[in-house]
């Protein structure tokens, strides 16, 4: 009874590890999980043996596997299936190995200035340049965040998606996938001068401390004028509904 | 003279090494002075060619391993007269002669270990002499004069210690006893001064001092002993000696314990551990303190060695820490837990355990969650990056201070249900005490995490540090009003005796798990003390230029720490069952 | 024998534990080799040499990015330091002796503390000086042309000319 209760304390909260990546898509690492059940089960095997009692209502059911004679038949088939369990698990383990693990940052904190189209940003400060039409003329903001629309069309949306959901066609042919423009915890989280650097830059642009930079984003300095870029950057957060980050936040 | 068993047939060995090293390091000094004070030169400019080599071995290994054995065998004959003096003393206070057995009885077992040290010193020197004889030159030239003191000490405490073990069954009565008490920490003032002195070397090698930037020394030696990390090592080594002397009286007791055949037996060991872990453990609180200081000292001598110690290279070294300590915590826990059956009234706490557990095993876990998580790639996918949206904020400090308070708080309240278990308090206002026992906790788990949320993740960063300080003393408050509370509410109360002895054996696995962690804990902590130096003999002064002068990973120290930790066990197991030899004639086998 | 055997086992399971840990769950890092002494052996004779010796400079052997990384926090960022250095120089609390950018980043790596950016300061010294040591002191032990090729890496990444001149062209 003790036993049927200790795995099912320590099944709980595999769970509730495994909760967050089976419910909200977010799971939590394997290597965490491994190193949290190692802690969880000992300190429930911990709490359970505290008395002899406690103990032997614990390791009674497996002492009585081994050695009750009227229960040799169910000894017999243990015997059996540990080392077939053994092997399917080592087998698991050595046929699968995937590929390694990587320590990468995905939004790497960007240089203090960007040179690009003969000028000098400093990106502490910088603004988009039209975003003042927003308000001063939201007509013609309109109309440059369409022509925004179609630099993205001609030149993004291949990879990013026709619903800026990161899933373009090429998308999935690359490994780490494109970034999703939607949602709220990508470029609404960023200022439009980290955009502008990402954008100009792209892949290679990225800091050491990336990690493996593995970014396929080409730098987009020599394909689009300066303009273009922050016309196709008030289309993201126009078409996406976020807002940027202001450098008074 | 009987209980001086088979150590009889060691005398040799404990008087020619100590007369050996006295010779040798008056010999060094004297060298030194001979040179006199104009020969001043920079520190040498080496090349690979200056390192003597021999085929298959290596030398930086070899000094290392000697290094480790010698630094685990002194913390721990450092630690055995400070154990034994304070049992000494508690025993003259109490009237309590149980006390006093104890004390002599870890000393007597442990008397083999004193000649080790100096045999391992003396290893550790000739493979330095031999290995780095440059880096040994300059230090000389430096810290010649030291070397008189060191001998001086080492002169005092050799004599304190023979006065003190042999003394032991004579000076037992009256004025007598007082005086032997007053020999005893002449030991340890001598065998602390002795290792102050040590450690001036060390320190000068990681922040050196009275030198000029080229290494050449100013002609002032208490300038270069006084270091910036002297004072704050001094300390550290100090606490974490008692803590470790603490650790293995308790190891020992778990394993006579085990062995014992008669009830007197077990209950006299079962006490011991009980003892000898409650001092570990008590010194074990202050030393993230002491640490504290060690590291500030670190970063204020040189802001780049703070960094590669606390970031970069050696950030996991940190995780694999806090899953140590964290193993700490949970066997001391769990050895408090089944000693509720000492007492009579223990059994009604047991309920209350799997809840403190899960608070204890919870901040455990948030303790060791690392800053960057190690993931696969299709979880780098589904998670977006690196920062995980849940476990992002617990690999930060606010997360694992509020954790590590947590865990002391939940410990301590272990230790106070342990206390209750053979007493029942009696006075009128009961429950009002134990109300306000209560309220208190609730408010000090309140308080912390308040600060630890609110400050940590809501205000901006110059508050994020700052608020471990309002928990730490949270939690200190609450320990010491609830001391306060449970001593007032004890008075009058009636209470029975703890049945010693009334412990299952898997607690003292717990005993034994706490000496072998720090052994080990001791040994990792020492490589990234040294590490952080990187390729510098004296940092910043005399670099290496051997072959070996690159940093090793954390996975290859792991390997010679553990090696060198089963090494030094199996020694010290040999020391017991020598020094137990003697004893199981004269008490006639409970062994 | 049998506690013996137990506890033997006991004590090297967990020391197996700790090992396995250790050597296999966390992260394998290797502490990078130790800088090598032959960096400015050769002289730069271009100036794209010159820059490749000052990038390589600044983020090895000269470990400036230990501290200057890009959100600040320990030191300041550099990225506009040569712009900054103009402004710097005509500020009131500067007092310094330098006259142009260039020598201004030089007093910078050679006496940290003729100015300190106003937070940087070592604290309990109310700014006056810096935590920064001596670049050319042993822990760094630049060469002359080394804080030269730092300089012109620094202006190349503010983007401003470069105006430090080639070694042959300083001895004539």
């Amino acid at each position: 009874m003790r036993l049927i209760k200790f795995l099912a304390v320590n099944l709980f909260f595999y769970a509730l590890l495994k909760a967050p990546g089976l419910l909200a898509g977010k799971p939590v690492p394997s290597s965490v999980i491994t190193m949290y059940m190692f802690f969880i089960v000992m300190t429930v095997l911990l709490v359970m043996t505290i008395t002899d009692e406690g103990a032997n209502g614990l390791f009674a059911p497996i002492r009585s596997l081994l050695e009750d004679p009227s229960r040799a038949l169910a000894r017999k088939v243990l015997f059996v299936l540990l080392p077939v369990a053994a092997a399917l698990s080592v087998q698991y383990l050595s046929t699968d190995p995937g590929p390694p693990f990587e320590l990468r940052s995905a939004h790497p904190a960007p240089p203090g200035v960007v040179r690009a189209y003969g000028k000098v940003y400093e990106l502490d400060g910088l603004e988009n340049p039209l975003r003042a039409l927003e308000k001063e003329n939201p007509a013609a903001f309109k109309e440059l965040a369409r022509e925004g629309g179609e630099v993205y069309f001609r030149n993004c949306f291949f990879c990013h998606g026709a619903r800026l959901d990161g899933r373009g066609h090429y998308a999935y042919a690359m490994d780490p996938l494109p970034m999703p423009f939607t949602g709220s915890d990508t470029i609404a989280q960023l200022k439009e001068s980290y955009l502008f650097w990402r954008i100009v830059k792209g892949g290679p642009g990225l800091p050491r401390e990336g990690g493996p930079n593995i970014s396929s984003m080409p730098a987009w300095e020599n394909e689009l004028t300066e303009e273009e870029v922050w016309k196709v950057i008030l289309f993201l957060y126009d078409y996406t509904g976020n807002r940027p980050r202001s450098w008074k936040d | 003279m009987t209980h001086r068993g088979p150590l009889r047939c060691l005398p040799p060995t404990r008087w020619l090494v100590p007369v050996l090293a006295l010779l040798a390091s008056a010999a060094l000094a004297q060298d030194v002075l001979a040179a006199g004070p104009s020969g001043y030169a920079p520190a040498p400019v080496l090349s690979p060619g200056d390192y003597p080599a021999i085929r298959g071995l290596s030398p930086r290994l070899a000094v290392w391993f000697a290094a480790q054995m010698h630094v685990w065998f002194a913390a721990f004959v450092l630690a055995v007269p400070i154990f034994a003096v304070i049992l000494e003393f508690v025993g003259v206070v109490k009237k309590d002669a149980r006390y006093d057995r104890v004390a002599y009885e870890f000393l007597r077992v442990s008397i083999t270990a004193f000649s080790l040290t100096a045999v391992t010193g003396g290893i550790l020197l000739a493979a330095l002499i031999v290995f780095y004889p440059d880096l040994m030159k300059y230090l000389a030239s430096i810290f010649g004069p030291t070397a008189l003191f060191y001998a001086l000490f080492f002169f005092f405490e050799t004599a304190a210690l023979y006065t003190y073990y042999y003394g032991w069954k004579r000076m037992a009565e009256g004025r007598l006893k007082l005086l032997h008490l007053a020999v005893g920490i002449g030991l340890n003032l001598s065998g602390t001064g002795l290792m102050f002195v040590a450690n001036a070397w060390v320190t000068f090698m990681m922040t050196p001092a009275g030198v000029d930037a080229a290494g050449a020394f100013g002609g002032n030696v208490w300038e270069a002993v006084n270091n910036h990390l002297w004072s704050p090592m001094n300390l550290h080594r100090f606490v974490a000696n008692i803590a470790y002397g603490g650790s293995i009286a308790g190891a020992y007791a778990a394993y006579r314990f085990l062995g014992a055949s008669s009830e007197e037996g077990r209950a006299h060991y079962d006490w011991m551990g009980y003892t000898a872990s409650l001092i570990a453990i008590g010194a074990l609180l202050p030393l993230p303190f002491a640490g504290y200081w060690l590291t500030a000292e670190i970063y204020s001598f040189s802001q780049q060695m703070g960094i590669t110690l606390m970031g970069g290279v050696f950030a996991w070294l940190f995780i694999v820490q806090a899953v140590i300590i964290g193993a700490l915590f949970l066997a001391a826990n769990y050895y408090l837990w089944c000693g509720f059956g000492r007492g009579g009234y223990g059994a009604g706490y047991l309920k209350y355990v799997k809840y403190i557990a899960v608070v204890v095993a919870a901040s455990f876990l948030v303790w060791f969650t690392p800053h960057t998580l190690i993931l696969t790639p299709s979880e780098a996918r589904a998670i977006g990056g690196q920062y995980h949206p849940y476990l992002g904020p617990l690999g930060l400090m606010p997360a694992k201070n509020t954790a590590v308070n947590m865990m002391l708080l939940f410990t301590f309240l272990s230790f106070l249900l342990y206390r209750r278990a053979h007493r029942r308090p009696v006075v009128p206002w009961v429950k009002y005490g134990n109300a306000l026992q209560a309220g208190l906790f609730t408010a000090a788990v309140a308080n912390i995490s308040f600060l630890g949320v609110y400050y940590g993740y809501f205000t901006n960063t110059v508050y994020k540090v700052a608020s471990s300080v309002p928990q730490v003393a949270t939690t200190l408050f609450v320990i010491v009003a609830c001391l306060v509370i449970e001593w007032l509410m004890a008075r009058g109360g009636r209470s029975e005796d703890f049945k010693w002895g009334r412990m299952p054996e898997r607690s003292q696995y717990a005993l034994i798990l706490i000496a072998v962690s720090f052994t080990w804990l001791m040994g990792l902590m020492g490589f990234v003390r040294s590490a952080i130096r990187q390729h510098w003999h004296v940092y910043s002064v005399m670099k290496d230029a051997s072959a070996e002068a690159f940093t090793p990973s954390i996975a290859y120290a792991a390997k010679v720490v553990s090696a060198g930790t089963v090494v030094f066990l199996a020694i010290i197991v040999f020391i017991f069952w020598l020094g137990g030899m003697g004893q199981e004639k004269e008490a006639g086998g409970d062994g | 024998m049998g506690r013996f055997v137990k506890t033997a086992a006991f004590s090297l399971f967990i020391i197996g534990l700790y090992t396995f840990y250790s050597v296999f769950v966390i992260p394998p890092i290797n502490p990078g080799e130790p800088p090598s002494e032959s960096a400015a052996s050769g002289e730069p004779a271009t100036i794209v040499e010159l820059l490749a010796l000052g990038e390589e400079v600044y983020n090895g052997k000269g470990a400036c990015a230990l501290c200057h990384t890009r959100e600040g926090g320990r030191a300041p960022a550099l990225e506009g330091s040569a712009l900054v250095a103009k402004a710097r120089l005509s500020s009131p609390g500067y007092s310094g002796k330098a006259v142009d950018a260039e020598s201004y980043l030089y007093e910078s790596l050679v006496d940290p503390s003729a100015y300190v950016v106003p937070g940087y300061g070592v604290s309990g010294t109310d700014g006056g000086v810096s935590p920064m040591p001596d670049v050319r002191a042993s822990s760094i032990g630049l060469s002359e042309t080394e804080i030269r090729a730092v300089i012109a890496y620094l202006q190349s990444v503010s983007g401003v000319e470069i105006t430090v001149a080639l070694p042959e062209r300083r001895r004539e």
